[in-house]
């Protein structure tokens, strides 16, 4: 248990090239319908492509498209690192 | 019967659509570019059929406006074409199964297959249709290949048999089916995917963009100066004036119709700019001077849009854009502005948040001068030096920023956060290009033309019957004494609510010097937008809002050109340091607490950590 909190962290936090597995989303309804249609659900690996400076938006590459979330909506979507 | 085009944004819905149809509509490669429904008819075994192009929708469940309006519609529909981008089948298949949950005949076309293949992504389509139920169609619209085999298969679309689900046993049955039918091999990175991956990235990203622009300015510069020198110039001189010099005579025994139809010349010589006759002014200014650099700009942002490049725009600028209370796909609409306002102002309507779309519509109105006018003012001020040039746009900037920091620290509401899907690039096809470009084109010629004229006819009458120099006379204290311009310019004001390129040119014959063609270019661009997004905006914003965005455009107008006025008679570079100082004052205005709301009513993960 402890361990895997250990690897719990917001998308804003992994690296660039990282790869994780979506275990929550945080937030209302709204923002989950709006990730969900977009293909980002829990279950669902996810590569960080990289994040602009300023804390700006996150890019994560879902295998065959590539989604931009905004700083405050990727600090919502929560990953788990295999090690 | 109705057909529907529905899918998710970016699958070329636009493309098929003007294929069915022979109906062109604009496209481009990012989500989006088409937010509107649009109608076409097709003749297809003897019937007229009606094409309806639904904007792009990821889900049937209604996030917002245009999912709810897309879902509301299908039930009035006889036939859906489910376009499918298969480089992403996964995704796109979500929006499938929902659709096959409708009971409406469906049929899918299996679009950007040309892409897929090159991608190494391998699709059993037969096994597709197999698992699907409806009848599945490789296609490739921007090529127009496939479009017969999907026609012929129209009668054989029947309505799915899925039981209503949830979302996650859809993404689970999404998944099965995927892991069936597709197999990918892996390829090298191609240049275009090692070049995607780093305009991403913030260092290489920001590089890159600032390359683009730089390279836009050159090209466009290029374009439009050449086209003018060698070809228009020319034409215009040498072929056309001699045949007004012949008219002028002919003409001469009926003041009116010389006036109004070649207006003032002098001697042996015709000046397009300042005769101010319908046939002269009337066709020069649109034709002449304006069409060249209209046809540069879209030529340059066709390529751009079909590319790929603007989403990644949006990704880079999102931090920046938020301290100016937007985020960062309102730049899209901001670029589109650039060109002309009226467009822009209709994607700025898909923006969410009214908060956010009050803030893109007052930027874009009083600080992004459409090329019409950016036309004249290159022509009438770059003339004396690049660095009147720079004057005028290092103001509109400034006023846009310090107008956003201000906005953003005392507008209630709450601007959202940034969700985009970042398309890969795509080799531009040519004839895709060039068919956009001539719509465009075509679209501009027959809006400017008519009203430059309407324009020419109007300015006539107001001299004639007094009513400028009665207004002016009112205006006096404020043009003269603020702005520090001849009273008569009040004219340009005046017909700069009807076209605001052939306004600039009326100042012409009232002399001005170039300081004061600096002060009212920039006057011209701010004071207030002209008719055609002027009705645009009370549409989409509501007499309320409208009316305090003309306070808005009035104060800035009348604080920014008397600031200006002051300071670059005082002496010219003065100009650098008040607009440092409007944009130290915004800055500091907008350190205080901000109004709007917190985005959402959840703690963020690192909240929740600490």
């Amino acid at each position: 248990m402890e361990r895997q909190q250990e690897n719990r962290m917001a998308l804003t936090r992994l690296k660039s090239g990282q790869t994780g597995t979506v275990v929550d989303i945080l937030g209302g309804r709204s923002i989950h319908d709006r990730l969900y249609a977009l293909g980002i659900h829990r279950g669902k690996k996810v590569t960080k492509v990289s994040s602009m400076y300023l804390h700006g938006p996150v890019v994560v590459d879902l295998q065959h498209s590539k989604i931009a979330l905004g700083f405050n909506l990727a600090d919502k979507v929560v990953v788990e690192v295999e090690h | 019967m109705r057909v529907f085009l529905v899918g998710n944004p970016n699958v070329g819905k636009s493309v098929l659509f003007s294929c069915l149809t022979g109906t062109r509509v604009v496209s481009a490669n990012y989500p989006g570019s088409s937010v509107e429904f649009t109608r076409g008819f097709m003749q297809h075994n003897g019937q007229r059929v009606e094409v309806i192009s639904v904007p792009g929708i990821y889900t049937l469940e209604p996030l917002g406006e245009t999912e709810k309006v897309a879902a509301e519609m299908l039930s009035h529909g006889d036939l859906v074409i489910n376009v499918v981008d298969a480089t992403n089948l996964e995704r796109n298949l979500y929006l499938t199964l929902q659709l096959l949950e409708r009971g409406i005949p469906v049929i899918v076309a299996l679009n950007l297959w040309d892409e897929a293949q090159h991608k190494g992504i391998v699709i059993k389509h037969e096994e597709l249709e197999r698992l699907l139920g409806v009848p599945v169609v490789p296609t490739a619209a921007v090529l127009s290949r496939g479009i017969k085999h999907l026609l012929g298969r129209l009668p054989d679309a029947k309505p799915g048999d899925l039981p209503p689900a949830g979302e996650d046993e859809r993404w689970a049955l999404v998944g099965r089916i995927t892991a069936r039918v597709q197999t990918v091999t892996h390829k090298h990175h191609t240049w275009l995917e090692m070049l995607e991956d780093a305009s991403i990235r913030p260092f290489t990203g920001l590089l890159m963009a600032a390359a683009v622009i730089f390279i836009t300015f050159k090209v466009l510069r290029f374009i439009g100066e050449g086209l003018i020198i060698y070809v228009l110039d020319p034409l215009f001189n040498n072929y056309y004036a001699p045949l007004i010099l012949k008219l002028h005579p002919v003409l001469e025994p009926s003041p009116f119709w010389h006036n109004l139809l070649i207006g003032h010349i002098e001697g042996q010589k015709v000046d397009f700019i300042t005769s101010m006759g319908v046939l002269t002014t009337g066709l020069y200014v649109p034709i002449g001077m304006v069409l060249p650099y209209i046809l540069a700009f879209y030529l340059v942002l066709g390529f751009l849009e079909d590319l790929g490049f603007l989403p990644r725009l949006a990704v880079l600028l999102d931090s920046v854009m938020h301290s100016v209370g937007m985020h960062g796909y309102a730049i899209i609409p901001m670029i589109l502005g650039l060109g002309c306002n009226v467009p822009a102002a209709l994607g700025i309507r898909t923006l969410e948040s009214k908060r956010q779309k009050f803030i893109a519509m007052t930027l874009m109105v009083v600080a992004i001068p459409c090329f019409s006018q950016t036309a004249v003012v290159i022509a009438l001020v770059g003339k004396h030096g690049g660095i009147y040039l720079a004057y005028v746009f290092a103001t509109l900037l400034v006023i846009w920023i310090s107008l956003g920091l201000i906005l953003n620290r005392y507008l209630h509401g709450s601007t959202p956060s940034l969700l985009i899907e970042i398309p890969h690039y795509r080799i531009p096809n040519w004839r895709q290009l060039g068919k956009k470009l001539s719509m465009r084109l075509k679209g501009y010629t027959l809006e400017a033309v008519p009203s430059v004229i309407a324009g020419i006819i109007l300015i006539n009458f107001l001299f004639t019957y007094g009513i400028v120099d009665l207004l002016a006379s009112v205006f006096e204290p404020l043009i003269e004494g603020c702005f520090g311009l001849p009273k008569e310019s009040l004219a340009a004001l005046i017909i700069g609510f009807l076209r605001k390129d052939v306004a600039l040119s009326l100042l012409q014959p009232l002399g001005l010097d170039i300081l004061q063609l600096v002060v009212a270019s920039v006057l011209l661009t701010v004071y207030f937008p002209c008719i055609a997004t002027f009705s645009i905006l009370l549409r989409e914003l509501g007499g309320r809002d409208m009316l305090k965005a003309t306070m808005i455009m009035f104060a800035t107008a009348f604080v920014s050109g008397t600031a200006i006025n002051y300071a670059i008679h005082n002496s010219p570079n003065t100009i650098w340091l008040v607009l440092g100082l409007m944009l130290g004052v915004a800055f500091l205005i907008s350190r205080g607490q901000n109004r709007a709301a917190p985005e959402h009513e959840a703690k963020t993960f690192s909240d929740f950590r600490a």
